[in-house]
């Protein structure tokens, strides 16, 4: 007898990642239609269907292994990295990733960013022992050139989390990178977020990482990666990357209005400036600093046990973990993590208890696990 | 998410999340959020799966931070409470 599988529907572009990553883990088929039908420049998925514009996807098992991708220059490595450590813990053998290309940018999240503040939150659902990101190498936008190893080992079950305690700040540790430029770029970055961030607290501890020959990627560049450590072990991160613009443009481009505007002239160029969350426009290195400051600053003032990058990860790892209760504090909920929560149950029938917190302007999440398997890892 | 929001009326956070497809967000200036709540916290705008592309094309957990919210930080008389809050003192042990 042929058994027939539901089959999810959605429709248009939006969070493509993370519906495939449901579907992955759930092990429920998808079918996702009208793929940018009404977008002239950015037309569907070309190659995935006739049209381009739909797409049918049947998971099956997570395999794992020894896998090496080359991610194209359109997005940073993070925006295909996220989704696999959700994916990693449950794989049938342990993972060993690599992947090549944009290291650092202002869009996605850099792989300093998963490797300090994702990866250490694994750990607190029982992903440990062996769970490593290396990198190689950087690579700034637009040429990459970067690269990055990730492995991970599997688990049979994820632990449960109950984390509502956001503590105070304790240390702010940071890693400025520089590739192709002077040594001295980094040096500033550091000054200027550390002229900021010591007003708070003394503990600020900012490395410099300087790459130079062959791991130094194929473009020049630098970035920022800051992440504030609570007394209960909440990380609170932020990041900004330098942008370079092309030449061509810049002769064009309004030179009074560079330091007015955050116009990012290579965005514009190829018709996306409309579409990035995240633009920034850094004339210095000292601005890039002090950006970034603020904007741990801002994260922290919005309290929490997660910081806005990892709430879907911190709510997926709840929705999987045992049939126990579950329980996180975010400051915010992003954009993001509202789709994802909807999503959530969407694909497993999860609803999270949403209790806002006028006091401390937070909003506090709890769900039950459904108790999800890794069939393939075996008990010893 | 078909249910659509009705702003004459306030709405809890749960009902938004699951039964409304709006979106809380995070510049309550902008003349484009409606008010659910009177606290700043549910400030929503209805996202259209294609035509907010800011949102949409870029799928990216990160959020954009307005210029407007990090000048709050270059207030000097700002810096003791907000230390305060959120900061350990530093006889304070670890």
């Amino acid at each position: 007898m042929v058994v027939k599988k539901e089959l999810l529907k959605f429709q248009g572009h939006n969070h493509f990642r993370q519906r495939l990553v449901l579907a992955t883990l759930s092990g429920k088929s998808i079918r996702i239609q009208n793929i940018r039908t009404d977008d002239q420049e950015h037309t569907g998925l070309t190659e995935i269907s006739y049209t381009g514009t739909s797409l049918t996807y049947h998971p099956g098992v997570i395999s794992g292994g020894a896998i090496n991708h080359d991610c194209p220059k359109t997005r940073a490595i993070g925006y295909f990295l996220e989704p696999l450590v959700a994916l990693a813990p449950f794989c049938k053998t342990p993972l060993s990733l690599t992947l090549n290309g944009i290291t650092n940018d202002n869009i996605d999240v850099s792989v300093d960013s998963i490797r300090t503040v994702l990866l250490p939150q694994l750990q607190r659902f029982g992903v440990s022992d062996g769970i490593e990101l290396k990198i190689n190498k950087r690579g700034a936008v637009p040429n990459g050139g970067g690269q990055v190893t990730f492995t991970c080992p599997i688990v049979k079950q994820l632990k449960p989390v109950q984390f509502t305690d956001s503590g105070l700040i304790k240390r702010i540790r940071g890693i400025a990178y520089c590739t192709r430029m002077s040594p001295q770029m980094a040096n500033r970055v550091v000054e200027s977020a550390r002229g900021i961030l010591t007003r708070y607290i003394p503990d600020v501890y900012i490395y410099t990482d300087v790459y130079k020959g062959n791991e130094s990627g194929a473009s020049p560049g630098y970035a920022l990666s800051l992440v504030a450590e609570s007394t209960t072990d909440a990380l609170i991160s932020t990041e900004c990357a330098y942008q370079p613009r092309k030449k061509a443009k810049l002769q064009e481009f309004d030179q009074s209005k560079m330091f007015q505007e955050s116009v990012n002239p290579v965005a514009e160029e190829e018709g996306l400036s409309s579409m990035l969350a995240n633009d920034y426009n850094f004339p210095t290195p000292e601005d890039l600093g002090v950006r970034t400051a603020r904007q741990l600053l801002t994260e922290i003032k919005k309290g929490g046990t997660v910081d806005t990058i990892s709430q879907w990860l911190n709510l997926l790892f709840i929705t999987l973990g045992p049939e126990d209760v579950g329980k996180i504090r975010v400051g915010a909920l992003s954009p993001f993590t509202i789709q994802y929560l909807r999503d959530l149950k969407t694909f497993f029938g999860t609803t999270f208890k949403l209790n806002p917190d006028k006091e401390t302007r937070t909003v506090v999440l709890t769900s039950v696990g459904v108790g999800f398997t890794n069939i393939n890892k075996k008990v010893t | 998410a078909e249910k659509r929001f009705n702003s004459t009326k306030r709405v809890n956070l749960m009902d938004l999340v699951y039964n409304t497809d709006y979106m809380p967000y995070d510049n309550p200036e902008s003349e484009e959020y409606e008010d659910v709540d009177d606290s700043d916290l549910f400030k929503v705008k209805k996202v259209d799966n294609h035509k907010i592309k800011s949102l949409a094309f870029v799928d990216t957990c990160k959020v954009e931070v307005p210029d407007e919210l990090l000048a709050e930080w270059e207030d000097e008389d700002t810096l003791d409470e907000l230390a305060s809050r959120f900061f350990i003192k530093g006889t304070e042990e670890k």
